[in-house]
């Protein structure tokens, strides 16, 4: 069977007849440039977990192996090309069913996930382990999309409907637990809500009452664990760059390395594998949810920030291609996709720099693992996908700007 | 487009937040870059002393006296053995399956049946284990709890972990046991079974392999100790267990008891801020609530009373072995750089009740501080007191002054002075105050005799006391003042302990006071029961929790200092079996010459080495602290590197050697060497030279070879440990030839000593009548501890100066007759051996029959006590022999001082007569003798030498022009030969024909003290016969006796019968050893 009737297959059964030919599919439209920032990020992904997975090869480390990130990559590319050739109207017909899938992964890795650490996060595979909750914020993104479609959020009784579609999600993953996972969940329904219609104050006055409960369950020690009252403790004692030597050897162990490496490299960084994060492979995580430590202390501020504006230029063309957008569907979803990015970029390198209390959160595009990277891929296709293959829509915003 | 109405705040919102992102981006990689930059510096960077090696002493035939050789030592880490030994991860699993601590001596003698009984259980069971329900093994029933909480969770954690160990499985393996078990048919199953499953065998066959792995972990354990020869008490884990193996695994208990106390003690000084010693254990057990300490622990509460009272009473001896003299010195060290004694103690006292640092870096930053004891606040544990218990805030002000540093009276006292206000001497503390002043003083009085020292009952007590070694200082040091009665203190140092405890009393006194007071205003000491800590700080100890077990576990402890080699291979080649056991490289100063019985030969000459001492370690803790702030910045000058040299070269390491006596305390200076430093800025795994920043190379000790030599050392230890009296000797002292006490030294005319051996090599038992000596084995060859006047051997020095110098002729005759009054020969208060007189004698005669009477009236030719000085003086009578010449002395003393009241009067023709013959005036030692009968063979004094050449350079020797003519000496010379071969040395084997050459010399003996009748009963001499006194008896001579290149000495201490021929008869065994023969045959130089 050649690989044309390979794919012809399935894209037929998702996208509907005569998807083999994607006729749907505005090539000349589709937004290259985007792809070509995501591709340059996965690039500095690929190139730092090279030299990571060099070192501990130079030190005879059992640790990173860069054919196993390929591996991973070879696995996820092909979601690039799902999302970029997903056609709107049948994303938006089976969000729901989409939302539900996400939600049984969500169940089935609670009663069967893999438990490590105390955590039930994956299920396994032969390829790689499966993350539901990376899967769980893709479908949050449709799903909101869906529901946000024909609400303006104007009145009380329109909140409901998004609300109950991120409580759930965020409640199974809590249980995981992972409340980190769970966070970034709200930068992006809020964002999509804000998207929708909202009222900014209110959007506003939401996050401040939600950061006065969180800062009530902190002090209060009401509903939160105790290693997660340690962590956030940790963090705020350690803000500062001595308290955190100080208590390096203790529960600050992690974003004590996590802050050595940045400030080790300095402007222009100690060089590729130089880096005292890959040189000893004592940072915890440096693969994944610590990747941006080591691309800062190898590369130096001048990479960091590099690195980082390469994430704002992607979050602003995915924002720019949806401003363009007149289906209100897809403009969600590619704005969603977009505060995706943006949520998750913010998070790691804030955990990573101090700015918030450490948690297990990957860099979007770069860092290794199975389901981020398929995920962030996924994403990104269907971002620039649905930006170009819009449809026919005259709903209520198809004349309206954005 | 961009800026439309929904999109741009939201962009707007995202730039922000990655302006913020970039702008912390900043301060941590720049501004930050230093701080962050240095730490990575330190991560990466490992600077280690490379330790030079001490030198070698040989023999001046380059045989190895002793030498730095590599050793191992065996190295224990619990935290591996816990993990990885079937016997810790036994005893573990049973801990936590029964919530109290079990001792691995019962996990050896049950360790089969508890290990199968864990691996046949079946996860299902451990899950409701977890759960709280109860658990039934084979031989193990625990009941359902109602509130498990995460205590049985935690525990479950651990026996799985446990169960993996012992189930001997790869990772690969417990990875695909853990799949299997998602069956839910798979959770019935054992673990036993499941690993078999996963190993592709049989159960049974399964269940052999583990049978077989726990008996050799087992019998390894018993190999181990058999090597190790470890020697226990009566009683066997086990009628086929040896006692040794029962002491290994207790001493391994006692190293995991000692990691679980450490670590306690670790938890609970975060938790409280002080140590847990500082309390007394009951009180410290009816105060706080421990029991949070024993779950984190996994202790019961029996445990946990063992850990206070153990940690009390190691607490208690460092501070006594450890704290309070490292204070002391510190005070001592800082009142000599010029801080007022007072001061300077007081602050190191006040130091010792203040916070302890919690790290390397506030230590050293405490240290250069060197904070005022007035700016300090509350002591340790008074601070904590107001938020030490939930919800109860203790006053520590209602206990009153804790430590004397508080109160203002003596900080008003002392401040900017040391003159004390006398109104604060009657106080407890007068003691203190006056201790302050003896610092200034600066005397030594440790030489004299002391008294057991009692320490003062109060404190005004101490204070009289304290006053009375102050006048007696005073006086001692020549100022005006009443007569001295010595103080009852053996020294300062346990009067400032003394004072120390003083302080740690009160301290603990009011702490009891602030504890129990305050809970007793509150009625609830009566039953109420210890507190809770405050949450806060729970919580401290919770965090610290993993990373003090981690840290305190991990930390390697010496199990045994020298391992054979058979106890080291074992370990190396079985590697697996012997789980948290490991070898140490190290190197260990060596005696390699060993005599017959296993004793080092000429241990004494050689000498004694020890470990860098606490006053020197402390006195370099400066050097220590700017050493590490120079490490510790991350870029550095030329002027930093140099300063890391000399610090490296200065700074002592805790297990680096000083020789402290003997030729190892004599040449400490070239023994020793100069530290190399070496510093990578990667790992070291990788070892690149490249990546070394810092590298100084060291410079062993240079290897010092001596003047003596093995064979000859040996021949003449064994003589004197073992000396001949001829059978057919009629005059017998066999008591002192079965408990020989004696020295024999041989050397070359020019001054090497060949030989110095001394008897007994090892202390004995008293010998009964005799003066005790037989108790000390020292070196007897330059030193003497007893009075040891040399006798006739001095008749020869005392001819030939006076012969050279007071017209003594050769032909001169001496009556040598019955004195009437005496009834005995001799001449004034001298007696003559001859019972009827030598009639009269001249010089040559009165040499070989050695006539008291005509030396007697030599003497009285001298005159008075300076000519008599002066001769002494012309043969080095009065002075050291030169061995220790060109060195500083340290740790090699010889006795040389000439008797005191010899100098504190002139001499009566009684000590004329008595100097003329060697008696009473004058000692010397063995080597002195040597000396000057060197210069009397020929004809110049040298400087003895015991070293002959310090790595490739030999040592000169030197002499000293004897002035007197060579008629004179050649006439004693002369009489010396006749004193051999038909004088009072013939006939006793000295002969040529026995000797093989022809020998020089002169017998003697001094009499030391009269014979008690005991001591004659035991000689079996009969009341009223001869002879009547206790004698020290020598021989010394030069051979060949024509063209002299040697000369031996022998002095045999207290002997009783048969006085002047024992030394004949030992000098003829040592001269015929086969070593002397050989000497005698070598060419000479």
């Amino acid at each position: 069977m050649s690989l044309r009737n390979l794919m012809r297959g399935p894209v037929t059964h998702a996208y509907g007849r005569g998807a083999s030919r994607a006729a749907w599919v505005r090539w000349h439209d589709m937004g290259w440039h985007t792809l070509l920032v995501g591709l340059m990020l996965v690039g500095v992904g690929l190139l730092f977990l090279y030299e990571m997975a060099l070192a501990d090869e130079l030190q005879n480390r059992a640790g990173i192996r860069f054919g196993s990130h390929v591996k991973k990559l070879m696995v996820a590319s092909p979601g690039l090309v799902l999302g970029l050739l997903a056609r709107p109207s049948w994303l938006r017909r089976h969000a729901w069913a989409l939302y539900a899938a996400s939600i049984a992964l969500l169940v089935a890795v609670a009663l069967f996930g893999d438990e490590r650490n105390n955590a039930r996060r994956w299920i396994e595979t032969p390829v790689f382990d499966v993350q539901p909750s990376e899967f769980a914020k893709l479908a949050l993104i449709l799903v909101l999309a869906r529901v946000l479609h024909r609400r303006r959020l104007a009145r009380a009784s329109e909140w409901l409907a998004p609300g109950l579609c991120l409580a759930l999600p965020m409640a199974l993953v809590t249980l995981q637990p992972d409340l980190g996972t769970a966070m970034t969940m709200v930068p992006v329904a809020l964002g999509m809500c804000y998207l929708a219609g909202a009222r900014g104050t209110l959007l506003v006055s939401i996050l401040l009452v939600g950061a006065g409960l969180g800062l009530g369950a902190w002090q209060g020690q009401i509903g939160v664990k105790d290693y997660q009252l340690e962590r956030i403790d940790t963090w705020y004692e350690s803000i500062a760059a001595p308290a955190l030597i100080d208590g390096k050897q203790g529960p600050g162990f992690h974003a004590y390395h996590a802050r050595l490496a940045p400030g080790n490299g300095g402007l222009f960084g100690t060089g590729l594998g130089q880096g005292i994060a890959n040189e000893t492979g004592i940072l915890p995580e440096r693969e994944s949810d610590s990747v941006f430590a080591v691309i800062a202390e190898e590369s130096g501020f001048v990479g960091g920030v590099a690195v980082l504006l390469l994430f704002g230029l992607l979050v602003l063309l995915l924002m720019a291609g949806a401003a363009e957008v007149r289906d209100r569907f897809v403009r969600l979803v590619v704005g969603g996709v977009a505060i995706y990015f943006a949520a998750h970029v913010f998070v790691h390198v804030a955990v990573n720099l101090g700015l918030l209390p450490m948690t297990g959160l990957t860099l979007p595009l770069i860092s290794t693992g199975g389901s981020s990277l398929l995920v962030s891929l996924l994403a990104l296709g269907l971002a620039v996908g649905l930006s170009a293959n819009q449809e026919p829509s005259l709903d209520s915003d198809a004349f309206r700007r954005y | 487009m961009v800026a439309g109405r929904r999109f741009g705040p939201l962009i707007v919102v995202l730039g922000c937040a990655l302006v913020l992102l970039i702008a912390r981006l900043w301060q941590v990689q720049i501004e930050e870059h230093e701080i962050w930059a240095r730490e990575a510096a330190n991560l990466v960077r490992s600077a280690s002393h490379v330790p030079y090696l001490r030198g070698s002493i040989s023999d001046r035939q380059g045989t190895i006296f002793v030498e730095d050789s590599e050793a191992s030592s065996i190295q224990f880490i619990y935290r591996d053995f816990r993990r990885e030994h079937p016997l810790g991860q036994v005893a573990h699993a049973r801990s936590a399956l029964s919530n109290h601590s079990v001792s691995l001596e019962q996990a050896a003698l049950h360790l089969e049946i508890w290990a199968f009984e864990l691996v046949e259980s079946t996860p299902v069971e451990l899950d409701r284990f977890e759960a709280g329900e109860a658990l039934s093994l084979a031989g193990f029933d625990l009941p359902a709890e109602a509130a498990p909480k995460a205590r049985r969770r935690s525990r479950a954690g651990d026996l799985r972990f446990y169960i993996h160990g012992l189930l001997d499985l790869s990772r690969a393996e417990w990875r695909a046991l853990l799949k299997r078990l998602k069956q839910a048919e798979a959770r019935q199953l054992s673990w036993l079974q499941l690993a078999a499953e996963v190993q592709e065998l049989s159960p049974t066959h399964k269940r052999a392999l583990l049978a077989r792995r726990f008996d050799t972990c087992l019998g390894r354990l018993e190999q181990l100790a058999r090597e190790l020869e470890v020697v226990g008490r009566d009683g066997g884990l086990s009628s086929s267990s040896s006692m040794s193996f029962r002491v290994l695994i207790e001493a391994l208990e006692r190293k995991r008891r000692g990691v679980e106390d450490a670590i306690a003690v670790d938890l609970f000084r975060r938790s409280t801020g002080f140590h847990p010693g500082r309390l007394d254990p009951n009180l410290l057990l009816s105060a706080i609530d421990l029991e949070w300490l024993a779950a984190r622990v996994g202790w019961d509460l029996p445990r946990l009373d063992d850990w206070a009272r153990e940690t009390r009473r190691v607490w208690l001896s460092n501070w006594r072995s450890f704290h309070v003299p490292a204070a002391l010195i510190r005070a001592d060290l800082r009142s000599k750089a010029g801080v007022l004694p007072l001061e300077a103690l007081v602050g190191e006292l006040s130091a010792l009740f203040a916070r302890r640092p919690e790290s390397e870096r506030e230590r050293h930053a405490l240290f250069l501080a060197a904070a005022d004891w007035r700016e300090r606040g509350l002591p340790l544990a008074f601070s904590e007191l107001d938020d030490l218990f939930e919800g109860v805030t203790l006053d520590s002000a209602a206990a009153g002054i804790s430590v004397p540093s508080q109160d203002p009276r003596l900080r008003a006292g002392l401040d900017g002075s040391d003159a004390v206000p006398a109104s604060l001497l009657p106080m407890e503390f007068a003691a203190q105050v006056a201790i302050g002043r003896l610092g200034a003083a600066n005397l030594d009085w440790r030489g004299a005799e002391i008294k057991p020292w009692r320490p003062p009952a109060d404190g005004v007590q101490a204070a009289l006391r304290v006053q009375n070694l102050l006048v007696w200082r005073r006086g001692s040091q020549g100022s005006q003042g009443q007569p001295l009665q010595r103080p009852d203190y053996r020294d300062e140092e346990e009067l400032l302990t003394w004072v120390a405890e003083l302080w740690r009393a009160q301290f603990e006194a009011r702490l009891r006071t602030a504890l129990q007071g305050s809970l007793a205003g509150r009625g609830e000491l009566d039953g109420a029961g210890p507190r809770e800590l405050a949450a806060w700080r729970l919580k401290l100890a919770r965090k610290r929790a993993d990373y003090a077990i981690r840290d305190r576990s991990s930390r390697p402890e010496e199990l045994h200092s020298s391992p054979g080699e058979a106890v080291v291979n074992l370990l190396i080649r079985f590697q697996s079996d012997y789980a948290g056991f490991s070898i140490l490289p190290r190197t260990q100063r060596m005696k390699l010459a060993l005599d017959a019985e296993g004793e080092a030969v000429a241990r004494d000459l050689v000498g004694t080495v020890r470990h860098s001492s606490l006053a020197e370690l402390i006195g370099q803790e400066g050097g220590r602290s700017s050493l590490a702030s120079i490490m510790h910045q991350r870029v550095r000058s030329a002027a930093d590197r140099v300063q890391v040299e000399a610090l490296v070269a200065q700074i002592y390491l805790n297990d680096e050697l000083h020789g402290t006596s003997g030729i190892e305390g004599l040449c400490d200076s070239a023994l020793r060497g100069v530290h190399g430093f070496i510093e990578g800025i990667g790992l070291q795994e990788r070892a690149e030279a490249e990546r070394v920043s810092l590298y100084k190379q060291k410079i062993d000790g240079l290897d010092v070879q001596l003047t003596l030599d093995m064979d000859l050392q040996a021949a003449a230890q064994q003589v004197i440990e073992q000396p001949i009296l001829p059978a057919d000797e009629t005059w017998r002292d066999e008591q002192w030839f079965e408990n020989p006490v004696g020295a024999i030294v041989l050397a070359t005319v020019e001054g090497e000593i060949l030989a110095a051996a001394s008897g007994p090599k090892r202390p004995h038992a008293a010998d009964g009548v005799r003066d005790g000596e037989r108790r000390f084995a020292y070196d007897r060859c330059f030193h003497r501890r007893r009075f040891q006047p040399m006798g006739s051997i001095f008749k020869p020095f005392v001819a030939a100066f006076a012969l050279d110098r007071l017209g003594l002729s050769e032909e001169s005759l001496f009556a040598c007759a019955v004195r009437p009054e005496e009834n005995s020969a001799g001449w004034g208060s001298v007696a003559c051996g001859a019972r009827w007189g030598h009639g009269g004698i001249g010089l040559q005669r009165a040499l070989e029959r050695s006539c008291n009477a005509y030396f007697a009236q030599v003497g009285e030719l001298y005159g008075d006590k300076q000519t008599f000085m002066e001769m002494a003086h012309m043969f080095g009578f009065d002075r050291p022999t030169g061995v220790t010449d060109a060195w500083d002395g340290r740790g090699f003393h010889e006795d040389t001082r000439i008797p005191s009241f010899t100098n504190s009067r002139g001499f009566t023709a009684r000590d004329l007569h008595l100097a003329g013959n060697g008696l009473q005036v004058l000692e010397a030692t063995p080597v002195q003798v040597a000396r000057a009968v060197a210069g009397l063979a020929s004809g110049r004094l040298p400087a003895m030498r015991l070293v002959r050449a310090i790595g490739n350079q030999p040592v000169p020797a030197s002499f000293e022009p004897l002035n007197l003519s060579p008629a004179s000496l050649e006439s004693v010379r002369r009489g010396m030969r006749a004193v051999v071969a038909v004088g009072s040395a013939s006939g006793r084997g000295l002969a040529p024909d026995e000797l093989g050459f022809e020998l020089a010399g002169k017998t003697g003996s001094a009499d030391t003290s009269p014979m008690s009748n005991s001591f004659r009963a035991q000689l079996n001499i009969p009341r009223g016969g001869s002879p009547e006194m206790r004698k020290h008896t020598w021989f010394m001579g030069f051979f060949p006796a024509a063209r002299p290149r040697f000369v031996v000495v022998v002095y045999l201490h207290d002997i009783g019968v048969g006085a002047s021929h024992s030394a004949v008869y030992v000098a003829g065994q040592f001269l015929k050893s086969p070593s002397v023969q050989a000497l005698v045959r070598e060419p000479a130089r």
